[in-house]
């Protein structure tokens, strides 16, 4: 695959600060190579809200965990990582550890799990401030508090010297917010940042998010299996599937002129609001290969509706292509077919249109 | 914390209650004829001018409850009595053992603390490691061994064969008493007295740290899995920040109430390393009134015991509170 | 413990095969564990020579041989002999019948204890498990060892009130692990299907409950047999043990400890079989909660 030759989605909006080409990221395991992340190529830049949609286990995760170099045991089989024109992959340590949480900072998916218990929710976001700024005690402490105050929690000074255990759902993850964003990165990597919350406060967390995301002038990358929560926020967006790219563009073209055959069944499976009754939900069938053994050629055709069996689908695996000339690439042999393909016909029509 | 505190304190009565009146059921109801017990032993025939005297002298011909009464009103009084076999209070003999013991006892923890914790972090951290499997099976051998069994083994090594083959006198340790009991600040051996001290404060050692080291080591491999770890690697700490920081202190809990809980095998370990050693401490005094039937002494000593052992685990309960916001707000009530 | 919780969660996607197979699955891990499989062999090995010691030792172990006494190992007496002249190979030999049957006897009385205890308290909740904790609690508050002095001194030193002795000081841990598994088990989901079938209070304790809190209680009770042949050892050794011509092991070492200068065979032969008995019970036990557990490995 010639990836690095692929456009890989541009943007006029602010300067490039990340950009991965082909990146390809494997464990060895005693039962086979595991392609967790198996040629993904794209760029964020500043300003811009870039979000990553697939299923558990489409390397969604640990593609950001890559990035972070929170990967110990992973290997890096190919592809290139770059932050601000730096080599990431070959950064010694002790830079990299500088840029994790200075420049890109980290939000997981479970506040509940990932906040120490037995340190103040304050110590922990202050944390950040003394290692990276160099910061006293005191001075983190009241940074900390600072930033309490600043991702919505009431009474920051007294909140700040309670443990997480006496923090609600929502507010633990404001206080991982406030924790990400103490050293004002440039890159905010949120890991189904919500999917451990109530559907009551997914959308006020998120808000927040976005609120900060322009406050400190910095990029998001999203980690969602949710498309839903996509749809209002994001301004690019990569649709992974099974380790691979399968589609990126701007979230209008995926939700508008879909491109690949996965997006497309995303789609279809997702509740409308302004769906009427009669309106049908349809799962994508199957479940998702294991990633020691891909299906060959492209890794969806055992799912795929519009897949030609045989042919090239099942050997011939899809190369990322532009679709338009500002970006909007996918990996689908047949992507041209599904400019007729609309989701209200596949939710309306049960029997497959092969070949549309 | 305080209501915490309280109500853990409380707890404490009962347990020490049950636990003293079941030791005097043991003694006084059950084996039908304590006197002959106490004057001789299950498997021995007493003069019975004996066994009146000790009727009389002990009031085992009064009604069992109003013995049981006047058991706990001379235990509340801190009066255990007097050695049947020389006549020495108690007390007396309290207060001279109990502080041997207790000097062994904090080197025996001293180790099984230093020694256990350390190596059972290391050993998580470097898992898979040459020194990681070493420890493994050299955990699971002292496990296994008991502690009389490793008490000899250290007296042939360190004192037996030392003196077989002429070693050079500052390296002989000694295996029997105490030496010449001299102590600095309390518990620091001075002049020859270390030579003493070493073999039975390892041997006492040996058990509790390899389960410490065990425990940790599992606890430890258990944080390094924890998702706020992989957040404290995001934060851009160093690997030691990471482990020190934020791992060692929730690999601790279980520890610490290991510790606790063990807190019994210790004393029963106690008992068996001052017999192999001569230590003249509180275990071994109460395994000889046990074989003499020295029964005042065996129940004065082991109320003490009993007392201890609830006492330090409640300071460990406290502590891990101290450890563990969430067991401090939960159980306690906020403040 | 939520060991099971663990066994049931990991059993996911990838090893959805029928539960005939999760049986095989842990044997397979288990034989896998090599210090395990050791173990297992040198305890197959021992129970053998328990069983046919007559046939693999010409001696007595109780016979005195008036021309040995504290005799050193030889091609004659392959371990020596000790002071008053028995063969000491023989003794111990015939010692792993002391100590196996103690072991396995005095752990089936704790693991009943434990298990009707746990259960109850586990199960019922409320006044019950405040009475079989605080119960618990008291037996833990009294040092095993000086418990066990305080009942064997009490109870005579034969065999059976050794058994007796370590049988009613070894049920606190297993009580609280059955407790756990069933205050676990009894919210899960299967538990509360068999209530609403109506089935009794007792059958599904027993049948229902029971069998899913047992991995636990094998994995400790096989190390608790080691637990019980150390602590019978160490009354042995404090004379409140089984008494003379019983070739107990901890009593041997008991009785070899002045000779630890000259005759030290007397001290090391007994020792190193109770040794090697404890680490092989140690390291079977290791090797089951690996194979039932595979996520604390």
């Amino acid at each position: 695959m010639s990836a690095a030759a692929v456009p890989s989605g541009l943007s006029r909006r602010g300067e490039l600060l990340l950009s991965v080409q082909d990146l390809q990221a494997y464990f060895d395991t005693d039962d086979g190579v595991v392609k967790a992340v198996d040629g993904v190529t794209f760029d964020i830049h500043r300003g811009e809200v870039f979000a990553v949609v697939g299923e558990s286990g489409s390397g969604k995760s640990v593609t950001a965990t890559t990035i972070m170099g929170l990967q110990p045991t992973i290997r890096i089989a190919g592809g290139s990582v770059s932050w601000k024109g730096r080599d990431l992959l070959h950064l010694p340590e002790a830079e990299h550890r500088r840029i994790r949480g200075g420049e890109i900072a980290m939000i997981f998916q479970d506040p509940l799990t990932a906040l120490n218990p037995v340190h103040t929710v304050g110590r922990q976001i202050g944390e950040m401030a003394r290692i990276h700024e160099g910061l006293s005690r005191k001075a983190a402490h009241e940074r900390a508090v600072e930033m309490i105050d600043l991702v919505g929690i009431p009474e920051a000074r007294k909140r700040a010297d309670m443990y997480p255990h006496e923090f609600s759902g929502g507010m633990r993850q404001r206080a991982m917010i406030a924790m990400a964003i103490t050293c004002k990165p440039d890159l905010l990597i949120a890991d189904e940042p919500t999917t451990a919350l109530d559907v009551t406060v997914q959308a006020q967390v998120l808000d927040v998010l976005l609120a900060i995301k322009d406050e400190i002038d910095s990029a998001i990358m999203l980690i969602t299996h949710d498309l839903g929560v996509v749809a209002g926020l994001a301004d690019r967006v990569m649709v992974m599937y099974a380790g691979r790219q399968a589609e990126i563009g701007t979230a209008a073209e995926l939700f508008y002129q879909t491109r690949h055959p996965y997006t497309l069944g995303l789609l279809a499976s997702l509740p409308r609001l302004d769906g009427g009754d009669d309106e049908e939900l349809v799962p994508i069938e199957g479940s998702p290969p294991s990633l020691i053994n891909v299906p060959p050629g492209c890794a969806f055709h055992p799912r795929c509706r519009f897949a030609e069996l045989p042919g090239r689908c099942d050997h011939e695996r899809p190369a990322l292509r532009s679709v338009t000339a500002d970006g909007h690439v996918t990996a689908c042999h047949f992507a041209e077919r599904l400019a007729e393909v609309s989701v209200e016909s596949m939710r309306t029509s049960a029997a497959p249109e092969a070949g549309a | 914390m305080f209501s915490f505190f309280v109500r853990r304190l409380l707890l404490i009565i009962p347990t020490v209650f049950f636990a003293l009146s079941f030791l005097f059921a043991l003694f006084f109801v059950l084996p039908g004829d304590p006197a002959t017990l106490i004057a001789g032993g299950a498997d021995r025939v007493p003069d019975p001018g004996v066994v009146e005297r000790v009727n009389e002298r002990y009031g085992l011909n009064d009604p069992i409850l109003e013995q049981f009464a006047n058991y706990w009103k001379r235990t509340l009084q801190w009066d255990l009595g007097e050695s049947f076999q020389n006549r020495r209070s108690v007390n007396e003999i309290l207060g001279e053992k109990a502080v041997n013991s207790l000097r062994l006892g904090i080197w025996a923890i001293l180790i099984e603390i230093v020694v256990g914790i350390s190596i059972g972090v290391l050993s998580a951290i470097r898992r898979y490691s040459i020194a990681d499997k070493l420890t493994t099976i050299v955990t699971a051998v002292a496990s296994a061994v008991p502690v009389f069994v490793l008490g000899f083994i250290l007296q042939y090594a360190f004192a037996v064969y030392p003196n077989k083959h002429d070693w050079p006198e500052w390296m002989h340790l000694r295996t029997q008493g105490m030496g010449p009991d001299t102590w600095a600040f309390f518990f620091i051996p001075t002049g020859e007295t270390w030579r003493h001290l070493v073999l039975p404060a390892v041997a006492l050692a040996s058990v509790s740290t390899a389960l410490a080291t065990r425990m940790t080591r599992g606890s430890m491999l258990e944080v390094l899995r924890a998702d706020f770890m992989r957040t404290a690697r995001a934060k851009g700490l160093n690997e030691r920040q990471v482990i020190v920081g934020h791992g060692l202190r929730n690999a601790m809990l279980p520890v610490i109430t290991l510790i606790g809980v063990d807190f019994g095998t210790v004393i029963g370990a106690a008992v068996l390393t001052e017999t192999t050693f001569s230590w003249p401490g509180l275990g071994s005094e109460i395994a000889s009134s046990v074989i003499s039937r020295d029964l005042p002494v065996t129940l004065g000593l082991t109320l003490v015991v009993v007392l201890a052992y609830t006492v330090i685990n409640l300071l460990v309960d406290l502590s891990y509170g101290w450890f563990d916001p969430r067991i401090r707000f939960s159980k306690g009530g906020k403040q | 413990m939520t060991a099971l919780d663990v066994v049931a969660a990991d059993a996911g996607p990838a090893s959805a095969a029928p539960a005939r197979s999760l049986r095989g699955e842990a044997w397979r891990r288990f034989r896998r564990n090599r210090m395990a499989m050791v173990g297992l062999g040198f305890l197959v090995l021992l129970v053998l020579a328990a069983i046919f010691a007559p046939l693999i030792t010409k001696y007595s172990p109780i016979e005195r041989d008036n021309s040995a006494f504290r005799a050193p190992p030889s091609g004659e007496h392959w371990f020596g002999t000790d002071r008053v002249g028995r063969d000491m190979f023989s003794r111990i030999i015939y010692g792993a019948r002391v100590s196996l049957r103690i072991g396995a006897v005095s752990t089936s009385v704790a693991i009943v204890i434990g298990v009707l205890l746990g259960s109850l308290a586990g199960y019922f909740g409320g006044i019950i498990d405040v009475i079989v904790m605080r119960l618990t609690d008291v037996f833990l508050a009294i040092p095993y060892i000086v418990l066990a002095v305080a009942i064997a001194s009490v109870a005579g030193r034969s065999e059976n009130s050794v058994i007796l002795v370590l049988g009613l000081t070894l049920w606190m841990g297993l009580t609280r692990i059955v407790r756990a598994s069933f205050l676990s088990l009894k919210q899960l989901e299967y538990v509360e299907a068999a209530h609403a079938l109506g089935y009794s209070r007792r059958r599904i304790m027993f049948r229902h409950i029971l069998p899913n809190a047992l991995q636990p209680v094998i994995v400790y009770g096989t190390v608790l047999v080691g637990g019980a042949i150390l602590s019978e050892a160490a009354l042995s050794f404090l004379a409140v043990g089984p008494q003379d011509p019983t070739p107990a092991w901890g009593l041997m070492v008991s009785q070899g400890k002045g000779d630890l200068a000259n005759s030290s065979h007397l001290l090391f032969f007994p020792g190193g079989a109770i040794c090697l008995t404890v680490l092989a019970l140690v390291l079977v036990g290791d090797g089951l909660r690996d194979a039932l557990d595979p996520k604390l490995s």
